[in-house]
């Protein structure tokens, strides 16, 4: 408990510092609450808003959360299926590569006309742009792989699949994890700018709707709480990743250890 | 506590085996009989390739010149499979996220043996060792000494005929050294498999080894084995004098005549 607040008290005192600048500096300087709102009327704003608002949010959470499960699965047997197999991964990472560099504001009208408006769209948005990190790190996983272990394996005839599966596999873990950890912060970005293009098919508004909508209406108050909001939800998948991760290596592996100790 | 062998030590025929890797000489030249049941070590300067030539034992490097062939006790050529030898290496290569218990019933596993039969025979192998009480460990929380055992009950798990060691202690303080080296005496020969040790020291080679096999050189040249004919192979045996000329013997073995 006291560790826990050791831990967040630092963050949580520079965070409220901040707030308190940005509240006087509005008030003294008297900006106009459509150009910068203050801290205060954000969270006003937010709380008369706050059932549109956590239903929004929610919303998002889903798309960035299925968005994020889609991508580790598809990058985990993409980058064992890379990691396998020089020949595949002489012709497909580079084609990979060229896949992360394409804007997703770009493919999100494609995927709307092949998924149609909704949650569909914005998961398939937020997979793609987790999906890389994924990839990356699962075939450098798969790539490390200790040579001396590999060797036990074949002293012993494993199959192809059964070193994989108990070997490269659990190795890989640990840049799975850090990979994941990226790709959690990513998936939001992609379901909230998902969401800009494929917005909602339901009643339901989801935070990048919020942000598009409040936009046109200058309520810049109700686009800093959907930006805020959105953060949260980065932040507890983060932290839902970080936390799955723990729980696969702190038996054995020295990153969770560190992050007990500290 | 007889860990009793279903067949019996398997004998290694090794005629003028060479072995090239990355287009270097790894090894020069190899000639050596083990008979079955047979401790055999096998010494030499670093980069003399000792280890290439347990390496090339086991499969693992192809030779450019030379034959190996394994033998039953009646003499007959045998191919082995995968459970009939037992590797150890230096560095342990224990899966780390796996338990000690886990770890040993990996080659069984391997082999497609049923769960239940494989974690009987991964405990009984460890109780023996007795090793008992360590079986849901993490790697990471075991000492070096420890670890090099879980290795060496991981090796002898299938029951193989044939051990390679590959500097299995090296990497252990002296104390510890020799106390797993007398416990790997009395392993092997309870089980009856032949063994076949790689190592850099030499008093090491002498206190186990029915033969001690120097490769001379870089690439190595191998030299007539030298028979370890102590009495015994206990504190005893590594105070007495003819302890101390036979590691001499192997000492001139290695050097060559003029040295």
């Amino acid at each position: 408990m006291i560790r826990a607040l050791r831990v967040a008290l630092p963050p949580l005192t520079a965070a409220l510092a901040v707030a308190v600048l940005w509240e006087v500096a509005v008030r003294m300087l008297a900006v106009p609450a459509y150009l910068l709102p203050a801290p205060s009327a954000i969270v006003q704003a937010a709380w008369d808003d706050r059932a549109r608002l956590l239903a929004g949010t929610l919303q998002t959470a889903m798309a960035s959360a299925g968005g994020l499960a889609l991508a580790v699965a598809a990058g985990v047997l993409l980058g064992s299926a890379l990691g396998a197999s020089r020949g595949l991964q002489r012709a497909f990472y580079p084609l990979a590569l060229l896949f992360q560099m394409v804007p997703l504001v770009a493919i999100a009208p494609l995927l709307v006309i092949w998924l149609g408006y909704g949650l569909r769209s914005t998961m398939a948005a937020a997979a793609i742009v987790a999906v890389f990190p994924v990839l990356a790190s699962t075939l450098d996983g798969m790539r490390s792989t200790d040579t001396g272990l590999r060797e036990i394996f074949r002293i012993h005839g494993a199959s192809r699949l059964a070193t994989w599966w108990k070997l490269e596999l659990p190795s890989s873990v640990p840049a799975i994890v850090t990979g994941a950890r990226v790709a959690a912060g990513l998936a939001v970005i992609g379901a909230v700018v998902g969401e800009f293009v494929s917005g909602s098919a339901g009643e339901v508004s989801p935070l990048g709707l919020v942000v598009t909508a409040s936009m046109r209406q200058s309520r810049t108050d109700l686009v800093f709480a959907a930006v805020g909001l959105s953060a949260c939800v980065g932040f507890a998948l983060f932290g839902i990743v970080g936390g799955l991760g723990w729980l696969l290596l702190r038996r054995w592996h020295a990153s969770a250890e560190q992050e007990v100790r500290s | 506590m007889v860990i009793a062998s279903a067949v019996g030590g398997l004998g290694v025929d090794i005629r003028d085996a060479s072995v090239r890797l990355g287009g270097a000489a790894a090894l020069g030249r190899a000639t050596l009989g083990v008979m079955p049941g047979e401790f055999v070590a096998i010494v030499g300067d670093s980069g003399g390739g000792k280890t290439t030539l347990l390496r090339a034992i086991g499969g693992l490097v192809p030779l450019a010149g030379g034959t190996i062939r394994f033998l039953d006790a009646q003499g007959t050529p045998v191919a082995p499979g995968p459970k009939d030898i037992g590797f150890c290496f230096q560095e342990g290569r224990l899966l780390p996220w796996r338990s000690v218990l886990a770890n040993v019933a990996l080659p069984l596993e391997l082999e497609g043996v049923s769960r239940e039969a494989r974690l009987e025979a991964a405990a009984d192998m460890l109780r023996r060792m007795r090793l008992q009480g360590v079986e849901r460990r993490m790697p990471a929380q075991l000492s070096g000494g420890m670890r090099m055992r879980v290795a060496m009950a991981r090796a002898l798990v299938t029951r193989p005929r044939l051990l390679l060691l590959d500097e299995p202690f090296g990497a252990l303080d002296e104390v510890t050294r020799t106390a797993l080296d007398e416990e790997l005496l009395s392993l092997v020969r309870q089980s009856g498999a032949t063994a076949v040790l790689v190592t850099h020291a030499i008093h090491e080679a002498v206190l186990l080894a029915d033969r001690v096999f120097t490769l001379r050189g870089r690439p190595g040249v191998g030299q007539p084995p030298i028979a370890v004919d102590l009495p015994t192979r206990d504190e005893a045996a590594r105070v007495s004098v003819r302890f101390a000329e036979l590691c001499a013997q192997v000492q001139r073995s290695l050097r060559g005549a003029a040295a």
